[in-house]
């Protein structure tokens, strides 16, 4: 018992076993190899197969294929096999690069019996039935195969193109037959049957068992279509026998009844996609040449093959009048070319075609000729409207036309002529440079490689992403500019600092303010303090002559008063105030007095009736003025400016009693009064710049004619000043602090209050005035000596 | 000033008088304890007082007698007085604070209106006319002073952006040259101010040495010599 060893695991395994019994892994693989096709072929046959189905049986064709194509019981396995073969090595249309001398004679005989066929016929006319040419021209083989109906699947390709030798044994086997049975009766085998037969006709053949490929042109008439042109890139193919199963496809064109007008005795049922194409019309086909662009047919995959070499040269460049009805008439109406012979390039030359006087002059078929037109296409006037369906066809020819000009340097070799390549095939040759004025396809890319090589304007599948780029080349090393350098080392810099300690510079100490404040206070403290106690008069008093005007208006106004008149003096300053205010206004109250003036005392401030009350029985203790008598005091007048402006127009009802809570208006200073305006002065004594104003605007207004004038604090004398004029001015007179009290004391001659001060104020306001001297030379040396470290250091 | 005529409360008054003035002198060593034990005396005696004035000039007189003794049209008068008064009084609390707004209202706006009555009547209207009539009151020479002194301290107080230096033209630069007068003249105005409240505040001080050494001199050395 032999094993099989398990390609997996090695292991050994019975040989009937197809699976592994150690791993489970097939044993046996499921692609049969060439043997077990060969012999299954039958099998395939009988089973009804299609011959176009790919079969890795029919992969590599054995002797037994041609056991099996003598035997003819398959019959479509021909286009299996012509396909495979078609894959694995040239096939038919070409011869291939070294053809087998053994085989050459059995193909010259081959050609030979045709030339004596075309010779012995007559040269029928070109527009003659094609029924009646075939009757005519048709050779006897061919006349058996029309009458065998169907019987046989031969077609006008076959007898057109045959078969050419094969570079392989396998090849020479299978062409064998015709070439052996030519030697014996100078006709092939599969011709020999069919010369017993009626003349094979395209119809007849359809009936049986004629691929879609080979039955259009038969059904089409005159309307044919690239399908007609197909038998001849076939290699021949023994019939089939008429019992064999055939496909759907097949049989139903089989069943369908052949064209009327070529054969009345096809009655085979056109398949719909034939029956479509026998309405068109030859005017619906385009006139003009189209651009070769679409997919290979199916039936032509074979022959996409590089290695494949169809015979397309051995296609007639021109209807032949004298070939069978059946194959002109294909010929002539499949391949486009104009019945009529009008229509005919050259009426008065052989209707021969080229290919056949190529055969009768020895010259190999397909050899192109070195006049051949590169142009893609034929002109418009060369070919039918209705030739071809222009996608498929171009194709096909696409992918044979590289192998049309390969047997050429063969045939070169062999010391045969160039054969031109037909016109129509020359026409949709496509050239690696499109020609000028094709329109759209030259924008197209002219294919490099694959199966559409050489044809333009096919669209790419992917046209940037299937070309490949060389990957960026990206560097590892970090790029850093300059800018970037330089924030780098301010950063790490800033990281080194920042755990280092600043140095914080030592603030200045100003320690000499304090001793300044000190000596400044001992110094003015000490002079007053000496004038004071010492109650000097080293000061000169102010001159009569300088007195102010507002100083001796005020002077005049009083001594204007008469005895017993109304004044109002108003006390509107603090207590901390009181000692400049009461040497200000000590004089002025004093030549009030002296005058014989009673006295209305107000203030606005609460604490101005105390200090009223104190001035007049203190500091004007001598006139001995009584309240209620000379004097009286009305008190604290509440609401600011609101409540003097209510006391100027409503005195009594503001003021209805004196700060002791007498009846102030009933009292004899305030006899015959009963507005402001009654008072013969209004005297208003203040601190406030802000108060004398409110005096000044509230109440100088509402008492007319009555005189107002002030006493006020230095402090407040400039602003107050401006109110201070002649006349017609809002104050008529003002006394302004100590000085203006001493200058009123120089009007009056008599000394007062200011007296006293006047020493110590002079020597103090002297002492201030050296100490802000002194201070400010200070201030200068120090800040320059101060500066000129700082100047060096910058 | 002999201390034996002296009353007990006059003799306190002097000392306290004294006593207060050293205390708020130490102020000369800085912040210390009697300058502010002095300084709040002051705040709250002045308050008091303020208060002993205010109710017995013008709470009493003018808001409690007339709804005692007043007639009757004083007393509806007083009482329309006393409503807006008591509502001022809500606004111890802040609940009821809002109660008093009307009252606070009419206050404000009555001050605001008599202030600026006040100001344009009593202030702004004469001393427009003054400054017109400068050269007549004050003559030619104080006049111009004045006008000069009056317009350049208004032009000073003209704020506007800086222009460039190249760009300043000969009516700016004759702007810019009385705004420094200006300038000038408010200087000088605030020298005079300092100067009074210099002089106000030498006086105080002298007025409290004269005080201090009087009472020295008729108190304390009396005292001492005797």
């Amino acid at each position: 018992m032999e094993e099989i060893r398990c390609p997996m695991c090695g292991k050994p395994n019975p040989d009937h076993l197809e699976i592994c019994q150690h791993c489970q892994a097939r044993l046996k693989p499921l692609v049969l190899s060439a043997d077990e096709s060969s012999s299954g072929e039958a099998n395939d046959a009988d089973t009804g197969l299609p011959d176009w189905q790919p079969s890795d049986q029919q992969d590599e064709p054995t002797s037994e294929d041609e056991t099996a194509l003598e035997a003819d019981s398959e019959g479509d396995d021909w286009l299996t096999r012509l396909r495979e073969e078609g894959d694995s090595e040239p096939i038919g249309l070409t011869p291939p690069d070294e053809p087998p001398e053994t085989e050459e004679p059995a193909e010259e005989d081959w050609l030979l019996r045709i030339r004596e066929m075309r010779d012995a016929d007559a040269a029928p006319p070109a527009e003659d039935d094609s029924s009646s040419i075939s009757d005519e021209v048709l050779p006897s083989w061919m006349t058996a195969q029309e009458d065998e109906s169907g019987e046989q699947e031969t077609s006008e390709s076959d007898l057109s193109t045959p078969d050419p030798p094969s570079t392989g044994e396998e090849r020479a086997e299978q062409l064998d037959a015709p070439a052996s049975s030519a030697e014996d009766s100078e006709l092939p085998e599969w011709l020999t049957t069919s010369e017993e037969g009626a003349p094979p006709t395209p119809l007849q053949a359809s009936e049986a068992e004629v691929p879609d490929w080979l039955s259009a042109p038969e059904e089409d008439g005159e309307e044919d279509t690239p399908e007609a042109e197909q038998p001849s890139a076939e290699p021949p193919t023994p019939a089939t026998e008429p019992g064999a199963e055939l496909p759907d496809w097949l049989t139903a064109i089989g069943e369908e009844p052949p064209d009327p007008e070529l054969s009345g005795e096809s009655e085979a049922e056109i398949p719909e996609w034939l029956s479509t194409a026998e309405e068109i019309e030859p005017d619906d086909f385009p006139k003009e040449s189209q651009p070769v662009d679409d997919g290979i047919p199916d039936w032509m995959s074979g022959v996409d093959d590089p290695d494949a070499e169809p015979d397309l040269s051995t296609i007639p460049a021109e209807p032949d009048p004298e070939t069978p009805d059946w194959l002109s008439g294909l010929e002539v109406e499949g391949l486009g070319w104009p019945t009529d012979p009008s229509e005919a390039d050259s009426p008065g030359e052989d209707l021969e075609p080229d290919w056949l006087e190529e055969i009768g002059e020895g010259a190999a078929p397909g050899q192109v000729p070195e006049e051949a037109s590169p142009s893609p296409f034929l002109p418009e006037d060369d070919l039918d409207e209705s030739v071809f369906e222009i996608d498929e066809l171009t194709d096909l020819l696409s992918g044979a036309d590289e192998d049309l000009e390969i047997p050429a340097t063969a045939d070169d070799a062999d010391g045969l002529p160039p054969a031109e390549l037909p016109r129509w095939l020359e026409a949709m040759r496509p050239v690696d440079s499109p020609p000028e004025g094709t329109g759209d396809i030259d924008q197209g890319q002219v294919e490099q490689t694959g199966p559409l090589a050489g044809l333009s304007g096919v669209l790419m599948a992917e046209p940037e992403i299937a070309r490949l780029k060389q990957a960026p080349k990206l560097s590892s090393k970090l790029q850093i500019t300059p800018a970037q350098q330089d924030h780098v080392r301010v950063f790490r810099e800033l990281l080194a600092t920042e755990g280092q300690a600043q140095h914080v510079p030592q603030p200045i100490v100003v320690s000499s303010q304090g001793l300044l404040r000190w000596l400044s206070a001992f110094f003015l403290i000490l002079v007053i303090a000496l004038v004071v106690i010492n109650e000097v008069q080293w000061a000169p008093r102010p001159p009569l002559a300088s007195v102010p005007a507002e100083v001796l208006n005020v002077s005049e106004l009083i001594n204007t008063l008469s005895p017993q008149d109304p004044v109002l003096v108003s006390f509107d300053y603090e207590p901390g105030t009181s000692g400049e205010m009461e040497a200000a206004a000590a004089a002025v109250v004093d030549h009030l007095m002296l005058r014989g003036a009673y006295l209305t005392l107000v203030s606005t401030s609460p604490t101005g009736p105390a200090l009223a009350e104190h001035f007049i029985t203190t500091v004007q203790e001598e006139h001995h003025y009584v309240s209620g008598n000379q004097f009286v005091n009305l008190g604290y007048i509440p609401g600011g400016a609101s409540g003097l402006l209510g006391f100027v127009q409503m005195p009594q009802r503001i003021r209805p009693l004196s700060f002791d809570g007498m009846n102030a208006w009933t009292t004899q200073p305030l006899r015959g009064v009963y507005a402001l305006s009654d008072f013969k002065l209004v005297v208003v004594i203040t601190d406030n710049p802000d108060t004398a104003r409110t005096w000044i605007e509230q109440v100088q207004p509402k008492i007319e004619e009555t005189p107002l004038v002030t006493v006020v604090s230095a402090q407040a004398e400039p602003i107050i000043h401006p109110y201070v004029g002649g006349e017609n001015a809002q104050v008529r007179g003002m006394v302004g602090g100590v000085i203006g009290g001493a200058s009123y004391e120089q009007v009056t001659g008599k000394p007062n209050l200011a007296q006293v001060y006047w020493d110590a104020l002079n020597f103090g306001l002297l002492t201030a005035i050296a100490v802000i001297l002194i201070g400010g030379v200070a201030n200068v040396f120090l800040n320059l000596f101060r500066n000129k470290p700082q100047g060096e250091a910058s | 000033m002999n201390a034996a005529e002296m009353s007990i409360a006059d003799l306190s008054g002097l000392l306290l008088s004294f006593s207060f003035t050293i205390f708020v002198f130490s102020y000369i060593f800085g912040d210390n304890l009697l300058f502010r034990l002095a300084t709040h005396i002051f705040i709250g005696v002045a308050a008091g007082y303020a208060s002993i004035v205010t109710l017995y000039n013008v709470i009493l007189p003018q808001l409690i007698l007339p709804l005692l003794s007043g007639g009757r049209d004083e007393m509806f008068l007083t009482i329309s007085l006393l409503i807006p008064s008591l509502l001022l009084l809500t606004k111890i609390s802040p609940r009821t604070s809002r109660l008093g707004n009307p009252a606070i209202a009419i206050l404000v706006g009555i001050g605001a209106a008599v202030a600026i009555g006040g100001a344009i009547f009593g202030t702004l209207f004469p001393q427009t006319s003054a400054a017109i009539n400068v050269f007549e009151k004050n003559g030619f020479i104080n006049g111009t002073i004045l006008v000069i002194g009056t317009l350049a301290t208004l032009l000073f107080f003209q704020f506007s952006t800086r222009g460039k230096e190249s760009s300043l033209t000969g009516m700016t630069q004759v702007a810019n040259a009385l705004r420094w007068i200006g300038k000038a003249f408010i200087a000088v105005t605030f020298g005079a101010l300092f100067a009074g409240v210099y002089i106000a505040a030498i006086t105080a001080l002298i007025e409290r040495f004269i005080f201090l050494w009087t009472f020295v001199k008729e108190l304390v050395l009396p005292a001492l010599l005797r």
